[in-house]
């Protein structure tokens, strides 16, 4: 485990475009968007934070990246084991039961969740993962941005929420987390002059592709459902 | 949609999308996706970005308030879903969201967008003076200084090992020192390949390599004077850690990078060991990580290792603490990864030095055992094809000179007991002429399983007690191996009384048995005298009960021969202990009152080591009246070395002398002995004395020869040998040989005595003008064991010298006529037997007799003399002795029958397979002298006779001699091959381990084209025969386990021939049948084939993946974003010790 995000397993072990042709994976599709809507719905239900969520998705998207053969369990199974596994690694632990009623009791599953496939999962998770499960996100940038006064409250919730809505994509596998956060917050401050220039001096010292990647990957996210 | 229709049909709701299109004619992410994927070479500007290391850890704060989540925003689980669309409505933001798209990405593009990548730019160097370039690296290494700004002007023609000098002498931090060569080594690649066109990338690793390799070793010598430790320590810390960034990064290859450093340490001064072992040492983990390249590590290493260790100019405190941290650091490889201290042929060489290295330390040593374990079941691996067969052929032609411990350790694989008992046999039975070597051998294999010698005892005891019947000759040397072990602590006699008691044997109604009649002549040839009393008698109980006894007949000959003439007289070699005991005996007690024979027999028994006896017989002498002067005067004279026995001295101190000649003597012994008893009478005058002592008439040159005047000076032997030499009388002539091997044997002359005998040698040969006569009496002194065949030569290498020419062939005439005529008496046969015996057992010898054939003139004479020596030694030995081919056929034709007329037909083959073991060698030895137009004649029939004779168990041997003496012997033997490849291996089980020969044979000789496609195809059936046969056979089959055995050795010696891959799957497919991996060592001996057989993966991937990083920038992950908080990446630190330099 390492304080530092450049000597992290999350460079080392899980950036994209370190590993394989970008190109062989695409920003955001059905499948990544359902992924989020599981999650976001058993974190609803159980109350849980942001950051697990994120965690959670994150873990998920590594998991299906990382595991070659095929994955042998449902998506609700693996979304409650990435949920509760998420939980212990964000330091705010839920209860393997509540995990496994609140996951039957949501999606009514044919064969229910019990606790013993949930450890099993989880260990299957941390094993594929090799445990490499710390996760950096792009909320501190966002917070520092925010602390150094650079924006507004209204800015800095809306580029948070635009960072919720990243974790439909497969953006967190392919560019670097500040990035992600730096494209959230041009798309939120984009209609204050002033607020841009200030930003503009951070953002050059980054790799303006990947922030516009991120620009563009949430821009389709909120159009797909117009354009042809 | 096309982008132009959204452009016209642009409303404020769609508004975003129009910004996209104009972002860039790539409408949608998965376009830009394509496009950074194919951008994958651009350049990272960022790569000197210092703000961009996200989240700082602040784990005081943590660790004091715990770890809480504070979110600033009122909804952190919000989506933007409905809000953005809404703020993406207001024009403006549409408008700025565009402008600033544009001006990031603007300032990005240095590279025009949508071109495909070509090569990357890198920064541009330019000139610059000392002093300038200087400063800009003062900057390089200032982490305040932006790099952009040094990216401007690179200093060019800084590359070489200058750059890491440069870099290491300003101290650059890491992150900026790889920067900086990666920039200078990028524009160095465009250079080096508009130079070079045509060269590969690899030529550029190399070089690179190279440049490394120079820098380590400038680095390592001239770095390390001993008062600026401080420094040196400092610049080591960051040599490693720039080597170790530049791993990292992947811009040193590194098995290229340790082979470099490996290939170093040889040419590297020895005090930088030190140095060098702690900078492999922190590169432990990339050598542990590939097993070929901790072998070439550990390959270099321990060779340097042991000089370190044996140079005397190193102060040994130093030495120790080197020697343990060396040890360390190859602990801890061979810990990791042992397969890489996996060096078969290599072994027996650094096994030593590793042993020095970790016996001091237990779990050193213990990992030692195990790689030594594994190393030497590879040799014997190796050796797998070493049966018995293979092993006599090598041993018949064993000399000693080879080292018999190394030799026997690589044939062992047998278990312990089995091995031991089937050397015992073989070292007892076999025909190998010479048993010396064999019990020699014999004593090589206890000594390499550390036999103890109760074990020991017990297994020959066991074999001792199987024999059923025995030759005379076997028992004679069973005997002899018995002696030699005793003596050398594997044996005990009392073992043997103690278990032919334990058994019964020696009760009276056993004795009688047939059985005891081998053990009595065992018994009868072992040295009894040498024993304790107790055993002896025992023994001596054994031999007088059973019906075989002492050879009476013989004794009395000899007893005949002594009494007629004791001077010439000499037990056949070999004879009996026995025997000579009761010779001596009786000998002794009928010699009248003549001093010589009495002398003659006790020195014969002082030569035999018979002390018991010798005594015996003195006291005896003086307890006769009529021979007690004799006795006393050889006591004084002739043995005053003796330390004397007790009942001796007693015996003496009762003696009244009756005359003034025993008074004397008493005196002498006296004082010689220092015994402590009063000589009753006697004031006799000297003078008188000695007149009385010279008139003792016969022995009077006798002793004074011995004597001389001046005892310990080397007049005695000046005199002695003028005294040979001038001489004719034969008995005179043979007391002064015993006198000479007297002052050899006890008067510690040996190394003065060698000059001295050449001095004399030198000086006599001008006085003697009569060569003849010269050269016997030298022969004789050979004969009689005070020359040895090295100083023969010497000698009359010294005499040719001095001749004419023509003198020469003259003398060496006389020489070979003087030993090797027809009718030799036994004194020629003696010496005969004493130079072949010479010639069989040491090199010198045999170049000895090579030096007399190669000198004598070839007439009828020494012809005839040349084939009496020929006709006694074997194939190789007739090979060497007489290089010359012309010469060999005029001889061998010409005493040779020849019933098939010289031609080589099939009645050659009949004949040559009645012929015994000796013969052939000759036969062997006359066909390589045949021209290539007589060899031409051999038609395909007779070479198919020859093979199918071979393959009869009794022809093999004289077969195997033949096809050795055929000129093309490799044709020959490729035949053979095909043949019994072609017979699917289907042949008599005694003849394919010979296969393994053949085979080794070809290898060595290079197999011809012709022969190697045959084979291929011939293999490949082969192959699916044996893979039918395996796969249908259920149970274990020995015929057919020893032919897949055959074909994995033929396989593994033609290896580098065949499609090895395909070979090695082959053999896997066989090893996966159940009985044959249940087979272990036939499933090890074909894992040992497939692992030496298969292909080693080669490093051109790696060198190429370097030569892409270096080029490549973004190809890493880490160094697209690389900020300066990399600058303590490598987390290992190296451990200094100040001691060691």
């Amino acid at each position: 485990m390492s304080g530092n995000y450049w000597s992290s397993s999350q460079l080392l072990q899980f950036y994209l475009p370190g590993k394989l042709k970008v190109s062989d994976k695409k920003a955001f599709s059905e499948e990544s968007i359902a992924h989020w809507n599981f999650i976001q719905e058993i974190g609803d239900k159980i109350g849980l934070n942001q950051r697990v969520l994120a965690t959670a998705s994150v873990l998920l998207k590594r998991y299906f990246f990382k595991k070659e053969q095929k994955v042998d369990y449902s998506l609700e199974q693996l979304v409650s084991a990435c949920v509760y596994l998420a939980c212990k690694v964000e330091e705010s632990p839920v209860h393997i039961r509540t995990i496994c009623n609140e996951a039957n009791g949501l999606w009514n599953l044919a064969l229910p969740i019990d606790r013993s496939l949930i450890a099993e999962l989880e260990f299957d998770i941390i094993s594929v993962l090799e445990a490499y499960l710390i996760v950096y996100h792009p909320y501190p940038t966002l917070e520092q941005t925010f602390k150094d006064g650079l924006i507004t409250k209204t800015q800095l919730q809306l580029a948070w929420n635009i960072v919720n809505d990243s974790y439909a994509s497969n953006l967190c596998l392919m560019v670097h987390p500040h990035q992600i956060a730096y494209a959230a917050l041009i798309l939120s401050c984009c209609d204050d002059e002033n607020t841009m220039i200030q930003l503009m001096d951070i953002l050059k010292a980054s790799d303006s592709f990947k922030i516009i990647l991120g620009i563009q990957a949430s821009l389709s996210f909120y159009y797909r459902d117009e354009g042809d | 949609m096309s982008s132009k229709e959204h452009i016209s049909n642009a409303d404020e709701s769609n508004a975003a999308s129009i910004v996209m299109c104009e972002l860039d004619y790539r409408s949608n992410p998965e376009s830009l996706l394509h496009y950074l994927a194919s951008r994958e070479a651009l350049p990272d500007k960022r790569l000197y970005d210092e703000k961009t290391d996200a989240q700082p850890f602040s784990s005081a704060e943590a660790i004091s308030k715990g770890h809480v989540y504070t979110s600033c925003v009122d909804d952190e689980r919000g989506s933007a879903v409905f809000s953005i669309k809404n703020h993406l409505r207001n024009p403006i933001a549409c408008r700025n969201l565009h402008k600033y798209s544009k001006a990031l990405l603007s300032s990005q593009t240095s590279i025009p967008l949508g071109l495909p990548y070509t090569h990357f730019d890198p920064p541009p160097r330019v000139r610059l003076s000392e002093t300038r370039k200087n400063a800009w690296l003062q900057d390089l290494a200032n982490d305040k200084i932006c790099l952009s700004s040094l990216s401007k002007k690179i200093p060019h023609g800084v590359w070489g090992k200058d750059i890491i000098q440069l870099v290491l002498d300003f101290r650059v931090p890491l992150p900026r020192a790889v920067w900086f060569i990666r920039c200078a080594g990028i524009n160095e690649i465009r250079s080096y390949f508009k130079k070079y066109p045509c060269n590969s990338p690899k030529d550029w690793v190399f070089l690179w390599t190279d440049v490394i390799g120079d820098f380590l070793i400038d680095f390592f010598s001239n770095n390390q004077s001993k008062d600026d430790i401080q420094t040196f320590s400092g610049n080591f810390v960051y040599v490693n850690r720039l080597f170790g960034r530049l791993l990292t990064e992947n811009l040193i290859v590194p098995s290229l990078f340790i082979a470099k450093v490996i290939s170093l340490i040889s040419d590297l001064p020895l005090y930088t060991c030190p140095s060098v072992i702690t900078f492999l040492d922190y590169f432990s983990l990339i050598i542990i990580r590939d097993t070929s390249i901790t072998r070439n590590c550990v390959l270099g290493l321990l060779p340097v290792l042991s000089k370190f260790n044996e140079s005397p100019s190193i102060d040994l405190n130093i030495k120790r603490k080197v020697l343990s941290k060396a040890a360390e650091f190859l602990y801890r490889l061979a810990s990791s990864n042992n397969s890489g201290f996996y060096f078969p042929n290599e072994w027996e060489d650094l096994y030593p030095v590793l042993s020095i290295i970790w016996k001091p330390n237990k779990t050193h040593d213990s990992l030692l055992s195990i790689v030594n374990d594994l190393n030497i079941r590879a040799i014997c691996m190796v050796d797998a094809s070493t049966t018995p067969v293979r092993f006599m052929q090598t041993l018949s032609n064993f000399k000693p000179s080879l080292n018999a411990y190394s030799f026997a350790k690589k044939i062992l694989h047998y278990s312990y007991t089995e091995s031991i008992t089937f050397f015992l046999r073989w070292s007892i039975h076999s025909k190998n002429r010479t048993p010396e070597h064999r019990f020699c051998i014999f004593l090589s294999v206890l000594h390499f399983y550390k036999a103890d010698h109760k074990l020991a005892t017990n297994i020959i005891l066991n074999y001792l007690f199987q024999v059923s019947s025995i030759s005379n000759e076997e028992s004679f040397i069973i005997a002899q191996l018995l002696n030699y072990l005793s003596l050398e602590g594997y044996f005990m006699f009392s073992g043997y009384v103690a278990r032919l008691a334990a058994l019964g044997y020696l009760r009276e109604s056993m004795l009688m048995a047939d059985f005891m009649d081998v053990q009595r002549k065992i018994i009868l040839h072992l040295p009894l005298f040498q024993f304790s009393r107790q055993v002896r008698s025992k023994l001596n109980y054994i031999l007088v009960r059973g019906s075989f006894i002492v050879d009476y007949d013989q004794c009395n000959t000899y007893v005949e021969q002594f009494q007629k003439n004791p001077s010439s007289f000499a037990f056949k070699k070999g004879e009996s202990f026995s025997i000579i005991v009761y010779t001596l005996l009786k000998s002794f007690s009928i010699c009248d009152d003549s001093v010589y024979r009495i002398y003659m027999a006790l020195f014969n028994m002082y030569h035999y080591c018979m002390l018991k006896e010798f005594f015996d017989c003195v006291v005896y002498a003086l307890n006769k009246p009529h021979i007690r002067a004799s006795a006393l005067l050889l006591l004084v004279k002739a043995f005053p070395n003796i330390v004397m026995d007790k009942r001796i001295t007693d015996r003496i101190e009762m003696l009244k002398p009756e005359n003034v000649i025993e008074t004397y003597l008493l005196h002498e012994i006296k004082h010689l002995y220092q015994l402590d008893f009063d000589v009753a009478s006697g004031s006799a005058e000297d003078e008188s004395l000695c007149k009385q002592i010279q008139d003792l008439g016969e022995s009077e040159l006798f002793f004074k020869g011995v004597f001389g005047d001046d005892f310990h000076s080397f007049k005695a032997l000046v005199c002695l040998y003028e005294e040979f030499f001038k001489i004719d009388d034969n008995t005179l002539l043979f007391s002064l040989t015993n006198s000479l091997l007297i002052l050899k044997k006890h008067l510690g002359l040996s190394k003065n005595f060698n000059d001295v005998k050449c001095d004399v040698a030198d000086l006599l040969q001008y006085k003697h003008a009569n060569y003849s006569e010269f050269i016997v009496k030298l022969l004789r002194l050979y004969g009689n064991n005070i020359l040895t065949v090295g100083d023969l030569w010497i000698i009359l290498n010294r005499l040719l010298k001095t001749y004419e020419e023509d003198m020469k062939g003259h003398i060496v005439d006389i020489f070979m006529g003087a030993i090797f005529v027809d009718e030799r008496d036994s004194e020629k046969d003696h010496l005969f037997y004493c130079l072949l015996w010479d010639a069989k057992s040491s090199d010198v010898g045999l170049e000895f007799l090579k030096f007399l054939i190669q000198y004598c003139s070839k007439n009828e004479l020494t012809l005839r003399c040349i084939w009496n020596i020929l006709r006694s030694l074997n194939f190789h030995e007739i090979i060497q002795v007489v290089p010359e081919k012309w010469l060999l056929r005029t001889i061998m034709e010409k005493y040779l029958s020849f019933p098939f007329h010289g031609m080589i037909n099939e009645s050659l083959i009949k004949h040559i397979f009645e012929l015994d073991e000796f013969v052939t060698q000759l036969f062997a030895a006359w066909l390589t002298t045949l021209t290539k137009e007589e060899l031409s004649d051999i038609s395909e029939d007779v070479m198919e006779n020859i093979l199918t004779a071979g393959l009869t168990e009794k022809g093999l041997q004289s077969w195997h001699v033949i096809c050795l003496g055929l000129p093309s012997t490799k044709q020959i033997f490729q035949r053979i091959l095909l043949y019994s490849v072609n017979k699917d291996l289907d042949l008599p089980s005694h003849f394919l381990p010979f296969l393994s020969t053949i085979t080794e044979y070809i290898v060595h000789e290079g197999p011809d084209k012709l022969f190697l496609e045959q084979l291929k195809t011939r293999l490949r059936s082969l192959f699916f025969t044996l893979k039918e046969q395996v796969l249908s056979a259920e149970i274990e089959n020995d015929s057919l386990t020893s032919r897949i055995r055959r074909f994995s050795n033929i396989i593994l010696q033609f290896h580098k021939y065949l499609e090895a891959d395909e070979y090695a799957n082959f053999l896997r497919i066989l090893s996966a049948k159940k009985y044959i991996y249940k087979n272990q060592s036939l499933f090890e001996s074909i894992a040992f084939v497939i692992d030496k057989v298969k292909t080693q993966p080669v490093n051109e991937d790696e060198t190429f993946r370097s030569f892409h990083s270096w080029t490549n920038i973004e190809c890493r992950s880490l160094s697209s974003d690389l900020p300066e908080a990399l600058k303590e990446f490598h987390p290992r630190k190296t451990v200094i010790e100040p001691s060691i330099w």
